[in-house]
């Protein structure tokens, strides 16, 4: 089993928020004036791929989920190095997507959670074009993306994280910055939540995510089927990634641990949620 | 040209669209199929449509049923750039639907024997037209799947930093209308009356809308 992470820029790259991961996923897609972005261009990108290949780890390059007409020269160029360098490169873009396909087919090619891939149909044309991997679309149960994974493509779940409720044309976070007192970037280093009773959520650049941490500990075994779990740390505090990862290392190497869903639980600020598997409401957690 | 709703096919209440026998005796419209459905089923059901032009949202009914019919990708599919209509021209797409948001940039897209289709008059939604979970998220309620949206949006939200209540705010889909020209202009009514409307041209002399 493949453990992933998704890391955005190079100053959260330590050995330590590594090593539990077998690949990493680079870049933060939900917003490009992230500070240190590392598919925003710059050097940074290829300096990241050679720091997992000398950890013996895969790089995936992630893309900016919604590109517009005047973001695609931002995305060739990192598609370009991503091509020449990395391991994969993940699009959540279905333009984007083929465009990869077409001009590097012997790339491995990842569609992202946010490519709305819902069928099994969709995940059997996205593969006859060259797609190797499919995060499903987050709405999906389990038995959904079981048909998924008998077309034949490969399949990755998150497994623990906060996933995307929506992507939009704008970031929220902007829109309070005078509320705040702090502009773009500066206005994520800190976090916000939107909250309505129980129900709370994290705005990041353009995607607004589970404010629950998604966690599927207590029920990996239904999970087994996937090739790779996806930890989704990329809106994340220094130290998630790598307190997460371990515990899922264990997870899959030694099994359950008390201890270790007590730490889970002591990590995530607003509680769990199954996200979709069970075909409930997201952000309800059932127990294992 | 006027398009109606398939009943449990279409987003948006199933009280709202019609069955497939009311659609077949219907004369000159465009039926929308763009609730998340398994591509043979939606292949299947384009056959028994009379109608020569369909709005869909899932990625091999597009490219199966491009073959036989007029098939305009629904705004569902968030076409926002060259590539992705350099893609569903690749399926054999008739149509791509632009979201309302990028109605400013419109003259950006290349065409290329394609049409492009906008909002003339839209809600802009929380999030892009398609990429929204958050009914699911909160109530299971799925537009996508189940083409039922409980408009969690709409709700008051604390708006919470660094720890800190800082304001109140919501995300009511706010009705625009837009200045804009392309092949097909669409003006959004779903949340009026049980049909939308097309016109062919922003300035036609025949718009009913």
């Amino acid at each position: 089993m493949e453990l992933t992470a998704n890391i955005p820029n190079l100053e959260s790259m330590s050995e330590c928020s590594i090593k539990p991961y077998d690949s990493i996923y680079l870049g933060m897609p939900y917003c490009w004036e992230y500070e240190g972005n590392l598919i925003a261009g710059g050097d940074d990108l290829s300096s990241a791929i050679e720091l997992l290949h000398v950890m013996g780890k895969n790089a995936y390059v992630s893309t900016f989920a919604v590109p517009r007409n005047k973001d695609l020269k931002r995305v060739f160029r990192a598609i370009d190095l991503a091509a020449e360098m990395s391991d994969g490169i993940e699009a959540n873009n279905l333009g984007v997507m083929r465009y990869v396909t077409k001009e590097y087919p012997d790339m491995k090619v990842i569609a992202g959670g946010l490519a709305n891939v819902y069928t099994a149909s969709t995940a059997e044309l996205l593969y006859s074009i060259g797609v190797s991997r499919i995060v499903p679309a987050y709405e999906l149960s389990i038995e959904d993306i079981e048909k998924i994974k008998e077309t034949g493509v490969e399949v990755e779940v998150v497994v623990h994280g906060k996933v995307p409720v929506g992507i939009g044309h704008e970031c929220f976070l902007k829109k309070f910055s005078s509320a705040v007192g702090k502009e773009c970037p500066k206005i994520c280093r800190e976090e916000m939540f939107f909250r309505s009773e129980d129900l709370v959520l994290k705005p990041f650049g353009h995607a607004t995510l589970s404010g629950k941490d998604i966690c599927m500990y207590e029920h990996i075994d239904k999970l087994k089927f996937a090739d790779a779990f996806r930890i989704e740390a990329v809106t994340e505090r220094i130290g998630y990634r790598e307190r997460i990862g371990r515990i899922y290392r264990n997870l899959i190497e030694r099994g359950f641990s008390r201890s270790d869903f007590e730490e889970l639980r002591s990590i995530s600020e607003n509680g769990f949620a199954n996200g979709y598997y069970f075909n409930k409401a997201g952000q309800i957690y059932i127990p294992g | 040209m006027k398009f109606v709703g398939l009943r449990g096919y279409s987003r948006y209440s199933d009280t709202k669209s019609l069955s497939l026998d009311e659609i077949n005796n219907l004369e000159d419209v465009a039926v929308t199929l763009n609730r998340v459905r398994d591509g043979d089923e939606i292949v299947e059901v384009c056959r028994k449509i009379k109608h020569e032009h369909v709005i869909l949202n899932e990625l091999y009914a597009i490219a199966s049923v491009s073959k036989s019919k007029k098939v305009t990708v629904s705004v569902g599919m968030n076409a926002t750039n060259n590539l992705d209509l350099e893609f569903y021209r690749e399926l054999g797409a008739h149509a791509v639907v632009i979201p309302p948001e990028l109605n400013y940039e419109v003259e950006s897209f290349q065409k290329k024997g394609l049409k492009i289709e906008v909002f003339g008059r839209a809600f802009v939604e929380m999030f892009y037209k398609g990429r929204c979970q958050l009914s699911a998220y909160a109530s299971g309620k799925s537009v996508k799947k189940s083409g039922v949206c409980n408009m969690e949006c709409a709700k008051k939200w604390d708006v919470v930093y660094s720890g800190k209540k800082i304001c109140e705010t919501d995300f009511k889909p706010e009705l625009t209308v837009y200045d804009v020209q392309a092949d097909y202009v669409k003006h959004e009514t779903r949340q009026i009356k049980g049909e939308g409307v097309i016109e062919n041209g922003a300035d036609s002399k025949h718009s009913q809308s």
